[in-house]
């Protein structure tokens, strides 16, 4: 059965975010290597 | 469509840009082969995180990616996602043992030869060496294609274009360059996409419009359960594993992290970068269906759905957003390109030592750079040559997926010998030539068992999965059988760093 529409909103909006937190991320942890952030 | 001038000088600037940086941070610290191919110990976590992510997304995830979802759905699209988080999960845990058991090693084949032998190592060379060309070959191949659909660049010259540049950085600057213009790409790659994507979705009219295209033209795609989605999305999961469990790329990262607890951050925030990367990619395929002419019938003279992507840009967005693709495509394409040079090149010189009798460093150096011309050369003449790139993937797959579980299990198994890992592999790969859909000609031309081959699976799973669970459990009863008792502490007396000599049996080398 196909997913409903909440289901594939869910899952589409989820991947972008997790992308995005993903980035956040990566920025922090370089500028903590790099000595810029605590 | 874009203008083409536009679409090469922004090509051309990007690469020269990059080319540049990766040219000016190699100055003055590649004084030995050692420092071209390994980088040891020298990338936090931020730099091998980055490099993780930038390595393996290629263009191929704006092109075969897509493709998954638009002809199998999301299931396929999970599939996907799953295949190439799987190895990075298990280089979390293989990384450091491999850093402790081999501290001062470079490459997977030199393991492959102290571990098993030369019958294994030959092998090994050959599955590696294979997937990693046809992966470089199919990238400049993508990255042609791409740039032909969206501006009319001709494809000869965006691939010389691509390799030419990217030689000259990786020849110079070895890993060190690679893996710093990887983090500078990281960086863009991942906020690229997220607004490309999120830009998509609004422009489209929302989730609600998405998905109501997409239902209107086949809602089979968007059922988790459709069975061949299901099927494709678990053949390519054991194919993706497999494959990316033999990349020499991983192997010089995990020596190139400062420390194993570094070296297992990176790869476990990788792997969810990267499964996220790859299904939000995938998906956009799906998306594609409900918006243009995809045609999704591997039979059809017509079949496009390895352009999907591309189809829907033309097909709904105006020329600017085609052009911030062509950007993204761009870094995509270096970072998995440089890398792949690299880890070619690393793959021979690793045993230069052994194989040329105890060459001074200066001939290790020329012979590093000497092997980057080479194989960039091939890949660039291969991927202007090259009919189907994606057959050919899938017999690396499937190669990878034979060998992966046999040639790992030695880090930890100290029975299992080197008989045994190659006698598991060649029962995996037999296992899966039988269910092979491709060059199915050539298996049934094979005498007296030609005649004999079942059926192939279309969709692949038999096969792959055959090959990877076959060899695993024949590996499992080999290590059983065997009264052998390997000692894995010779692996670090055999393998030493390029500017040592190397150990004599049973010796220790003074400092």
């Amino acid at each position: 059965m196909a997913m409903g529409q909440a289901a594939f909103a869910a899952v589409l909006w989820g991947a972008i975010l997790g992308v995005f937190l993903v980035f956040c991320y990566e920025v922090y942890v370089v500028g903590r290597d790099a000595g810029w952030v605590g | 469509m874009v203008a083409t001038r536009l679409a090469l000088g922004l090509t051309v600037a990007v690469l020269a840009g990059f080319t540049g940086v990766g040219l000016w941070y190699a100055r003055g610290r590649i004084d030995t082969s050692e420092e071209f191919i390994t980088a040891r110990n020298s990338a936090r976590e931020g730099r091998l995180t980055a490099t993780l992510i930038a390595s393996v997304m290629g263009v191929w995830i704006l092109l075969a990616a897509p493709e998954a979802g638009a002809s199998f759905g999301i299931a396929a699209v999970l599939g996907y996602a799953v295949g190439e988080a799987i190895p990075m999960v298990a280089y979390a845990k293989l990384g450091p043992r491999i850093r402790e058991l081999i501290p001062e090693g470079h490459s997977m084949t030199e393991y492959a030869h102290a571990r098993y032998g030369a019958a294994m190592y030959g092998f090994v060379v050959l599955v590696s060496g294979l997937y990693m060309f046809v992966f470089v070959a199919a990238e400049l191949t993508g990255i042609a294609r791409a740039l032909s659909l969206v501006a009319g660049v001709p494809q000869w010259q965006t691939a010389t274009l691509v390799g030419g540049f990217v030689l000259l950085y990786t020849g110079y600057g070895g890993l060190r360059a690679s893996i710093f213009t990887d983090t500078i790409q990281a960086l863009l790659v991942l906020p690229l996409l997220v607004a490309a994507a999120a830009g998509a979705v609004l422009a489209l009219g929302g989730t609600g419009a998405v998905y109501g295209s997409v239902a209107a033209v086949d809602p089979a795609l968007l059922d988790p359960a459709f069975a061949a989605g299901v099927q494709f999305g678990l053949a390519l999961a054991f194919a993706i594993t497999g494959a990316e469990l033999l990349n020499q790329t991983w192997w010089q990262r995990i020596y190139a992290g400062t420390d194993g607890s570094t070296v297992a951050r990176g790869f476990r925030t990788a792997s969810v970068a990267n499964g996220l990367v790859v299904f939000l990619a995938a998906i956009f395929g799906l998306v594609a269906v409900g918006y243009a002419d995809v045609v999704t019938d591997i039979t059809s003279a017509g079949y496009n759905a390895d352009v999907a992507l591309f189809l829907l840009l033309e097909a709904a967005f105006p020329a600017w957003v085609s052009l911030a693709v062509v950007l993204l495509a761009l870094l995509l394409v270096m970072s998995s390109v440089d890398t792949l040079f690299n880890a070619l090149a690393s793959l021979v010189t690793a045993d230069l030592p052994r194989l040329l009798a105890g060459p001074d460093d200066r001939t290790l150096r020329l012979g590093a750079r000497a092997l980057t011309l080479v194989v960039a050369v091939a890949a660039i003449y291969v991927s202007l040559r090259a009919r189907s790139v994606l057959r050919l993937f899938f017999l690396a797959d499937l190669l990878g997926a034979a060998v992966a579980v046999p040639l790992l299990a030695g880090l930890y198994s100290t029975r299992l010998t080197g008989a045994g890992a190659l006698l598991s592999s060649l029962l995996g790969l037999g296992v899966g030539l039988t269910f092979f859909p491709d060059f199915r000609g050539l298996l049934s031309a094979l005498p007296v068992v030609g005649g004999a081959l079942p059926a192939a699976d279309p969709l692949y799973l038999t096969s792959f999965a055959g090959a990877f669970l076959g060899s695993a459990g024949a590996t499992l009863v080999a290590a059983r059988l065997s009264s052998a008792e390997f000692d894995l502490a010779t692996l670090s007396r055999d393998i030493r760093r390029l500017d040592e000599p190397p150990a004599t049996d049973g010796g220790e080398v003074s400092d």
